[in-house]
């Protein structure tokens, strides 16, 4: 494909020059032409004309021979026209008379022959003979064509001045014009070679019509917008992917620092794995030796003793491990359930008080009266948070307090509540700079900490990840030296409580609590105000002789360990109508047994166990008496009554495992038949009649699953249901679900706590079951 | 107006002294060579046509409703080389697209005037005596009948058309005067070549 070139304008002038050219030429010619037919025409009408007068003015000359009568005439015509010659003819051919030039006439009429560009006339001249005959002769006239020439000479030069002049205006107007027209088109070019010859993209053309080329030039001002648009498009995005470059560099240079960190901490964490693995194991190993060479009954129990306790160890390390897997694994899923958060916060405080005997610290919580009755949350879950936090607490507290604080923080979306978990210590403190980095997978503020206090690193981090799971977030403020707030904020749903409605408190009730720990005597404030009850904090038994006499409904909570104290507080609390003193000794988990005791001996109202809940405070109170000392909470397992000569039937394939837990059941006075797998278990069901069922999951054959799913359909129609209780050392919570789902009442993880064994089997072995619905074997 | 070119009619002109002789050797033919003979009637025939060609740019105004002639009539009064070339050859000539033809008159009835209107022109030949041709003349003086002869001083003594010779030519003289008595029209042309004859 060819391209056209030279400019438009000068092509166009070129073709519009050319075409006025052509038209000028073609009429010139065409003019030309005419006009000298015309004067060719004119000048031979004209000879003719003068020959016809001629001939008819001769006639009577020839017909009487009158020869000088004819050249006289001929002489007048040749003075009066231009004509060169004139001759008259006779009919034999001969010249009668001529005129003018007679040499350019032929003396024969038959033998003329003129040159073309003369010009030459005949004209018939009829006369009478001498005998009196008509006849025919003729008139020659011959004119020179010089003057028609002359006058076209003239013609054409007065022509070509003509058109060189309509050629020069035309040619100019065609320049003007194309000028004019092609004005907005220049402007374009030069726009156009400016915006690439600047890159420029901002320019933009001037539209001066609204013709065809100003629609050109709007449409190429578009594009020009089209452009910047796309080039500003095509700059942000660059800009942004630069951004986004330097970030990821950023990010990758923080993965890579934290994939080394990582790799640095698993290193780390896998020597200190090894330590915390090995340690208990040699103590375990160690003690294990010593005690089969003790023959010291008392010698035997301790080294036992510090074998349970290295086992408890390791049981914990690797619980944590188990759990990071999930989590990193993304396997770990959570199931939330209707729950009521006090009841959770205190099974997850008070086997904790535990760890505070040796110490001297206090553990409280207070719950927010705003929470509602219940939350669905998943409580294995919060309750390991928890556990992970207060626990934490507690090992780096070596007194003062921790405090629990439970409160709703705002209202979210879809009526969710922003519940906040503050735990609240009076411990070492974490610095600054390492106050992030405890929330890393294998890591310890300070790695001296694994030497000091023990543990793994793995806590904080699976507690961040579970809160996480759950929507919600955790946040760390702390002073060294002064404590450590850890604060988790999650979003939950509320709902109905699980728990039956707490007793409603004797209108006039009034507290008195006597209590030295200040956060005790906050913690109580707030119950009282749950209740709702009167209130009143003194911290010291003088400051209750002083308040003395109590009025009538006063109930008084003495946070006093020492019994020594009874004394005064009999002469201060005296006993009611029925003998009853409305005092109520706070006590802990661990000195349940001595609490009872004092409460029995001082005819006391009963006891509360710290952390005190509401609900367990308004029963008290509602309910006072000796009898009620036992804790309302699932957890109060140490104080359930044991159960002996029950009939329990073990599935389980482990013959250690067989030979442990018949040998703890035996030893609690129960008849123990051992099944070695689900089959065998199924038909010893079927066979005897039994009381409990310890299943145990995975075993050869028919799995405890399935043995389950077969004694519950066989189960249908007899109004019997057998408890059975999963005995396993799977204890995710998919497995807890599939164990419940099957038709099991309860899940013990392995290794099995013997009092808890114990709890349990008085649970659900004191009594027969009369078709209970699973769920409500699973509230229980 | 009569053009007068000359007061008698051989005075001083050879040639009509020559055309005399001749006019009188026609007389004493049978004198003559065969030549001389055969000359002069190419003369008379010449001088019939030249009568011919003379009518031929004569006329005479008619009335509109006036048929065109079927014939045009020659009288010839006398006898002569002339008249006879006339009666000889003139018949069946053409005057315009009008057949000539060509009757005798003797010159007594046509002094007299008889036949007046029945001619269109009369030749009156040499042979008339001079006084028979003026009354000749004067009979038709006011008719549209032009008389031609070759006789000197016919013109001048009224004739409508004298014929002579000059320069071994026939030359003619037309009398516009007597053209004019008798209400005949002659061609300009004839005019212009009207010359001054004999008296």
């Amino acid at each position: 494909m060819s391209h056209a070139r030279g400019s438009l304008r000068r092509r166009l002038t070129a073709i519009c020059t050319t075409l006025t050219v052509a038209a000028l030429v073609a009429t010139g010619i065409d003019s030309w032409n005419r006009e000298r037919t015309t004067l060719e025409e004119d000048t031979a009408n004209r000879l003719q004309t003068l020959a016809n007068m001629v001939a008819l003015n001769t006639r009577s000359g020839v017909e009487f021979d009158g020869v000088d009568d004819v050249l006289t005439f001929l002489d007048t015509v040749m003075a009066l026209t231009h004509v060169q010659a004139i001759a008259v003819y006779t009919h034999e051919g001969t010249r009668f008379a001529a005129a003018g030039q007679v040499d350019l006439l032929p003396a024969h009429r038959d033998l003329d022959f003129f040159p073309a560009e003369d010009a030459v006339a005949r004209a018939p001249l009829s006369y009478k003979d001498s005998r009196g005959d008509e006849r025919v002769g003729q008139v020659l006239v011959r004119a020179s064509g010089e003057p028609t020439r002359a006058r076209l000479a003239v013609y054409l030069r007065r022509l070509l001045a003509t058109n060189a002049l309509a050629l020069f205006a035309l040619g100019f107007t065609a320049w003007w014009l194309v000028s004019r027209l092609l004005k907005p088109i220049a402007d374009l070019v030069r726009t156009t070679n400016e915006v690439r010859r600047t890159e420029d993209y901002s320019l933009r053309a001037e539209r001066t019509a609204d013709d065809e080329v100003g629609t050109l030039v709007a449409a190429f001002n578009a594009m020009l917008e089209a452009i910047s648009a796309r080039d500003a498009h095509l700059a942000g995005n660059a800009e942004r992917l630069e951004h986004q470059v330097r970030e990821r560099t950023a990010e990758l240079r923080r993965a890579l620092d934290a994939a080394e960190s990582s790799t640095r901490a698993k290193s780390t964490f896998v020597a200190n794995m090894s330590h915390e693995i090995r340690t208990p194991l040699n103590a375990i190993l160690g003690m294990a030796e010593l005690a089969l060479e003790a023959e010291d009954p008392k010698e035997l129990r301790e080294y036992l003793g510090v074998i349970r306790s290295a086992g408890s160890n390791l049981l914990g390390v690797l619980c944590d491990i188990l759990d990071l897997s999930k989590i990193e694994s993304d396997r770990l899923e959570l199931s939330a359930v209707p729950t009521e958060l006090e009841s959770l916060l205190l099974d997850a405080l008070r086997p904790l008080t535990a760890r505070t005997h040796s110490k001297d610290l206090e553990i409280s919580c207070s719950v927010d009266p705003a929470l509602a009755a219940g939350y669905r949350v998943d409580d294995v879950r919060m309750r390991q948070v928890l556990t992970n936090l207060v626990g934490n607490a507690i090992k780096f507290t070596e007194s003062g307090f921790v405090h629990v604080a439970v409160r709703r923080r705002s209202t979210g979306n879809g009526g969710f509540h922003h519940v906040e978990f503050a735990v609240k210590d009076s411990g070492v403190g974490i610095p600054a700079d390492r106050q992030r980095a405890i929330f890393e997978p294998f890591t310890q503020a300070d790695s001296t900490i694994t030497r000091r206090f023990a543990g793994t690193g793995l806590g904080l981090h699976i507690t961040d990840r579970l809160v996480r799971l759950m929507g919600g977030s955790i946040d760390v403020q702390s002073q060294v030296g002064i404590g450590t707030t850890f604060t988790v904020v999650v979003p939950l749903e509320p709902c109905d409580s699980p728990l039956p409605p707490a007793p409603a408190v004797p209108a006039g009730t009034r507290i008195v609590l006597v209590s030295r720990s200040e956060m005790q005597r906050t913690s109580f404030a707030a119950l009282a105000a749950r209740l709702p009850a009167g209130f009143l904090a003194l911290d010291s038994l003088d400051a209750l002789a002083a308040a003395c006499p109590l009025q009538p409904g006063t109930v008084v909570v003495a946070d006093d360990r020492d019994p020594d104290h009874d004394v005064s507080l009999c002469t201060m609390v005296p006993p009611d109508a029925d003998g009853v003193r409305p005092l109520l000794l706070a006590t802990v988990f661990q000195e349940l047994a001595t609490t009872a005791a004092r409460c029995r001996d001082h005819s006391y109202a009963g006891y509360v166990t710290k952390p005190v809940s509401s609900r367990e405070l308004a029963l008290r109170i509602a309910r006072p008496g000796p009898a009620a000392g036992a804790s309302i909470t699932p957890s109060a397992a140490p104080t359930q009554a044991p159960v002996h000569g029950l009939r329990i039937l073990v599935a389980e394939d482990n013959a250690v495992n067989q030979k442990l837990i018949q040998r703890i059941l035996v030893r609690d006075g129960h008849d123990v038949t051992i099944a070695p797998n689900g089959r065998v278990c199924c038909d010893a069901w079927s066979r005897s009649s039994f009381d409990l069922v310890l299943m145990d999951m995975q075993m050869p054959e028919m799995s405890g699953l399935q043995a389950t799913e077969e004694i519950r359909r066989a189960e249908k129609g007899t109004g019997h249901r057998i408890p059975i209780v999963a005995l396993t050392a799977n204890t995710t919570v998919e497995d807890r679900r599939a164990c419940l789902d099957a038709g099991m009442d309860e899940v013990l993880p392995k290794p099995v706590s013997i009092p808890k064994l114990r709890a349990t089997i008085a649970r659900y072995g004191g009594s027969t079951f009369e078709t209970m619905s699973t769920n409500e074997a699973r509230v229980r | 107006m009569t053009l007068r070119r000359g007061a008698g009619w051989f005075r001083g002109n050879p040639a009509s002294f020559v055309l005399a002789l001749a006019i009188a050797g026609v007389s004493q033919s049978s004198a003559t060579p065969p030549q001389d003979h055969e000359a002069k009637t190419r003369a008379a025939i010449l001088r019939a046509s030249i009568v011919l060609k003379i009518a031929g740019y004569l006329s005479v105004d008619a009335p509109p409703s006036a048929k065109p002639p079927e014939k045009y009539r020659i009288a010839v009064v006398g006898t002569d080389e002339v008249a006879a070339a006339i009666t000889a050859h003139l018949p069946g000539k053409k005057v315009g697209a009008t057949p000539v033809v060509v009757v005798e008159l003797r010159p007594a009835d046509a002094a007299e005037g008889k036949g007046l209107g029945s001619y269109d022109l009369i030749y009156v030949a040499a042979s008339v005596d001079e006084e028979q041709a003026k009354k000749i003349v004067a009979a038709h003086s006011r008719a549209p009948v032009p008389l031609v002869c070759e006789r000197a001083g016919f013109a001048a003594a009224g004739g409508t058309v004298q014929l002579f010779v000059q320069d071994n030519g026939v030359r003619f003289e037309v009398n516009l005067d007597a053209l004019k008595k008798q209400g005949v029209r002659a061609d300009p042309q004839l005019l212009k070549l009207s010359k001054k004859g004999p008296s």
